[in-house]
């Protein structure tokens, strides 16, 4: 339990109606998206300014309690998961967009405001913010940059490090610095890239400078069905390797477009394996571009390919792919949803490997990821009614984590590691590697308040020896879809 | 120097007498000359050189071509330079995976070589720094060196995917991976982007490359207006289309735009810019020998050579006001970045111009060094943080960075 004192502290920054410490409303903050992991925090505080935010970090400093910072929630590694007797500083009421400046391409944001949120405004003067999460209806911009948010289009356009220009920063002992700016080149180190994409240990950012990018002149999105994933995936490794570079390419296997086909009805072909490829940029590159890649995919055997003719074709292929994780209801009691990378030449390769894991548990695996970069999402399906079939689920998707390393991959390209996977961190990288990154940590906060026990693994949290993976159950259930 | 010899035979025993000598005037840092050069051959022998260095207080520079030693402040001390020359080489080119892992003591025109000649694959890392054909992997991470590409690629922070260092105190560590899309663990290879060696010495690198384009397009326009020529590149910026590059010189008075893509899209997207908004379609021969006769500016010639950064929008005027004062600039205009040489006495005058238009500027070449103003005392103060806890004994590059770090 915090003391009263420290509490009327926070409440003095940020009134009642900024303050949460009744029971029930701190359980709806207990969880990010991956539900299965819930703590309940002792206070949720919801500033309104930077300086609000500094006066919090600083009270907590002061009382050394630890904090979290969180946007939308909709994370997927528990990366927002509180901690017990400690502060959620809460910054869904920072959404004002503060300054749209056209003539440098750039937008000033509060962390609050929503990744949709930023294309919209933008959108009708002819520009847009280029990383999509699937989650972007919801998720924060706040959120976006603690974990280095991409996206379905991140194949062309890159990742939240690639168009965040500055930031406002709170520090973990609350003092306010501003990183990189809205004119570039800033003077020593790029403590900006280094706080994009540390999941929130390092500090809180309260206003961001974000680079926005002209609308494409036109835009092409074909579907392309296979009888395999092998297939599928030739075809994607020979598009990358023939020098294209499309705005996204996406993959299903017959498993998942079964199951979105019960939701959406989009009329995918009845196949082995789906693509979505979509190109765009001048009208006369994208139409180039669109005849390579039908080529390719008929080179790579594909049964039937269809061009997207208008923009409501357009929108119902992508409608079925991002109903995907929330369509896996229909087919299964209970699912996992992995996230992992691998070379994009070795897809054959891994899929294959996963098709050989699913026979040998007896688990259903339904394959749909971002193919184009070799982010895979695979969802392993099971029935917890059914003794031990949880444990096999985690065991299976432990191994597909193992697969994706061997192959050169990552055990992460997307959701980060947060709590969910810090303890897996020692199979990607040396103790050496984890010690650097360790005394980064401590550079900006030196008494590890900051976000506690996530990104990296701890002793306390993995042991001595890092154990066995054990991903935790995720309930999509009330989250937007996500790619 | 009384103290060389105990210290030659010492490193002699880490990597061999043959790759130890004693250094001379050439090897000076920014001024300072060192007493030894020392050549690892590999991770584990910089990892032994560091700590023995460490252990006895020495000073360490890390060299690569030694293009851009001299950018950043002079260091406080330099008793060894640590040349990369020896750890060189590709590891590994995956051309359909369009990644590769390198060495950092490789040239960039090594590197650029075999990557264009892989056997039925036309590749490049999408990168071009000043000087950049000595130039190595290392040396252009360690100053964050780029060059007219930056408009469409980036800088070296945005085409690593992984990087292995080691610290002074004999860590090895690696941070990324060999995949483009990779959120595990901490980024730290963005610190050590720019660092100019004061936190460690980089041993490896993973890129992300792209295709060389089948074709491309150049146009130019001329105009003897600053204004006139940033209007244009605004305009530009503001056009469907996804340019390469778009370059602003001065004195010549002309604004360079490339567009890299197929045959047919490069060309389409040359003629709307003259189209839309004006300027002359090149050639393909005109166009490349522009790019040509532009290629190291405004490095040629003698004076100060400083990079500059300020709002995009407030180039024109800025540079307007530079015009008589500079002998030479090559500005990206929808950056708002470039760079300007001049005769070192209008340091002041250069440096006034800048703050009144609100940027920043950093000495890349001349009588006085400046790594950068730094701009937020708190930033630095974290950066001194970062310095403590990755380079305790400050060894590498003392006083190279920013406030003195």
């Amino acid at each position: 339990m915090l003391d009263r004192a420290f509490l009327e502290t926070l409440r003095a920054i940020v009134g009642d109606d900024g303050m949460i410490t009744a029971t029930p409303a701190l359980q709806t903050y207990a969880c990010d998206g991956l539900t299965g992991r819930r703590v309940s925090p002792a206070a949720v505080v919801l500033p309104l300014t930077t300086a609000e935010v500094a006066e919090i970090v600083r009270a907590c400093a002061e009382a050394q309690v630890p904090f979290v910072a969180r946007g939308a929630g909709t994370g997927l590694s528990g990366g927002a998961l509180p901690v017990a007797d400690g502060v959620v500083i809460g910054l869904s009421r920072m959404r004002a967009i503060l300054d749209i400046d056209l003539d440098n391409h750039q937008v000033t944001v509060q962390p609050g405001v929503t990744n949709l949120e930023v294309s919209k405004a933008v959108r009708p003067l002819g520009y847009f913010y280029a990383p999509d999460p699937s989650s972007q209806q919801v998720c924060t911009i706040g959120g976006n940059v603690a974990e280095n948010s991409g996206g379905a289009h991140c194949l062309k356009y890159g990742f939240t490090t690639h168009h965040v220009l500055g930031a406002t920063f709170v520090t973990a002992d609350g003092r306010i610095a501003r990183l990189g700016g809205a004119v570039r080149d800033a003077a020593g180190y790029d403590l900006l890239g280094m706080v994009i994409g540390s999941e929130g240990t390092l500090g809180i950012v309260t206003e961001v400078v974000l680079r926005i990018v002209r609308v494409p002149e036109s835009t092409e999105t074909v579907l392309a069905a296979f009888a395999t994933m092998g297939d599928a995936g030739e075809a994607v490794s020979r598009i990358i390797a023939a020098g294209i570079t499309p705005a996204a390419i996406e993959m299903m296997d017959r498993l998942a477009i079964q199951a979105c086909e019960e939701i959406v009805h989009a009329g995918y072909p009845d196949c082995g394996a789906a693509l979505i490829v979509e190109l765009d940029g001048p009208a006369v590159e994208s139409a180039a571009f669109l005849r390579d890649v039908l080529d390719i995919c008929a080179a790579s055997g594909a049964t039937e390919t269809r061009v997207a003719a208008s923009e409501a074709e357009r929108a119902l292929i992508w409608k079925a792919r991002k109903a995907a994780f929330a369509s896996m209801g229909r087919i299964s009691p209970n699912y996992y949803v992995q996230d992992g990378v691998i070379p994009r030449t070795r897809l054959r390769d891994v899929l294959e490997q996963i098709g050989a894991l699913s026979a040998t548990y007896g688990l259903r695996v339904a394959n749909v990821f971002h193919a184009g970069d070799g982010n895979l999402h695979p969802l392993v399906l099971y029935d917890n009614s059914e003794p031990g079939a949880g444990e096999r689920a985690l065991q299976l998707a432990g191994l597909i984590l193992d697969a994706c390393i061997t192959a050169g991959g990552s055990i992460t390209g997307e959701h980060g590691v947060g709590s969910d996977k810090a303890c897996y961190m020692p199979k990607m990288f040396s103790p050496g590697s984890i010690s650097v990154m360790g005394r980064v940590r401590d550079a900006f906060d030196a008494r590890d308040l900051c976000n506690p026990g996530k990104a990296l693994p701890t002793p306390r949290l993995c042991g001595e020896v890092p154990g066995m993976y054990r991903p935790h159950a995720i309930e999509m259930s009330g989250l937007a879809e996500r790619l | 120097m009384a103290s060389v010899a105990p210290e030659l035979v010492l490193f002699a025993e880490l990597v061999g007498a043959a790759h130890v000598r004693a250094a001379d005037a050439s090897d000076a840092v920014g001024g300072v000359v060192p007493s030894l050069v020392v050549s690892p051959a590999d991770e584990d022998e910089v990892a032994s050189v560091l700590s023995a260095a460490t252990a006895r207080g020495l000073a360490v520079v890390a060299r690569g071509g030694g293009t851009k030693i001299d950018w950043g402040s002079p260091p406080e001390r330099c008793d060894v330079v640590l040349s990369t020359s020896r750890i060189e080489g590709i590891v590994d080119h995956e051309p359909a995976d369009l990644v590769c892992v390198v060495r950092a003591g490789t040239t960039l025109s090594h590197l650029q070589k075999t990557l264009a000649s892989a056997p039925g694959f036309r590749q490049r890392l999408m990168l071009d720094p000043p000087q950049g054909d000595a130039a190595t992997i290392g040396g252009m991470l360690a100053t964050a060196a780029s060059g007219p590409l930056r408009t469409r690629f980036g800088t070296p922070r945005d085409l690593v995917i992984g990087a292995s260092f080691v610290l002074s105190d004999g860590t090895v560590g690696r941070s990324g991976g060999k995949v483009v899309k990779n959120v595990a663990g901490f980024d730290v290879a963005k610190l050590l982007i720019g660092s100019l060696g004061t936190l460690a010495i980089v041993t490896e690198v993973a890129f992300r490359l792209h295709p060389l384009p089948a074709a491309s397009s150049t146009v130019a326009f001329e105009s003897r207006s600053v204004l006139e020529l940033c209007e244009f590149a605004a305009r530009v910026g503001r056009l469907q289309v996804t340019p390469s590059v778009v370059d602003l010189h001065w004195p010549e008075g002309v604004v360079v735009v490339r567009f890299d893509s197929s045959e047919q899209g490069a060309a389409v997207q040359a003629e709307r810019v003259t189209r839309d908004i004006g300027g002359r379609n090149l050639t393909p021969d005109d166009g490349a020998a522009l790019t040509a006769s532009r290629a190291g500016s405004p490095w040629t010639g003698a004076g100060a050579v400083a990079a500059v950064a300020t709002l995009p929008a407030r180039a024109g005027e800025f540079l307007s006001s530079m015009s008589a004062t500079c002998d030479a600039v090559a500005w990206r205009p929808l950056l708002g970045t470039g760079e300007m040489r001049f005769a070192p006495e209008a340091l002041e005058t250069v440096r006034t111009a800048v703050r009144t238009a609100g940027g920043r500027l950093a000495i890349r070449r001349g009588d006085v060094f400046v790594s950068g103003d730094a701009d937020d005392d708190v930033a630095v103060d974290l950066m001194r943080s970062v310095k403590r806890q990755l380079d305790p004994a400050r060894t590498l590059s003392p006083g190279r960075q920013v406030g003195g770090i």
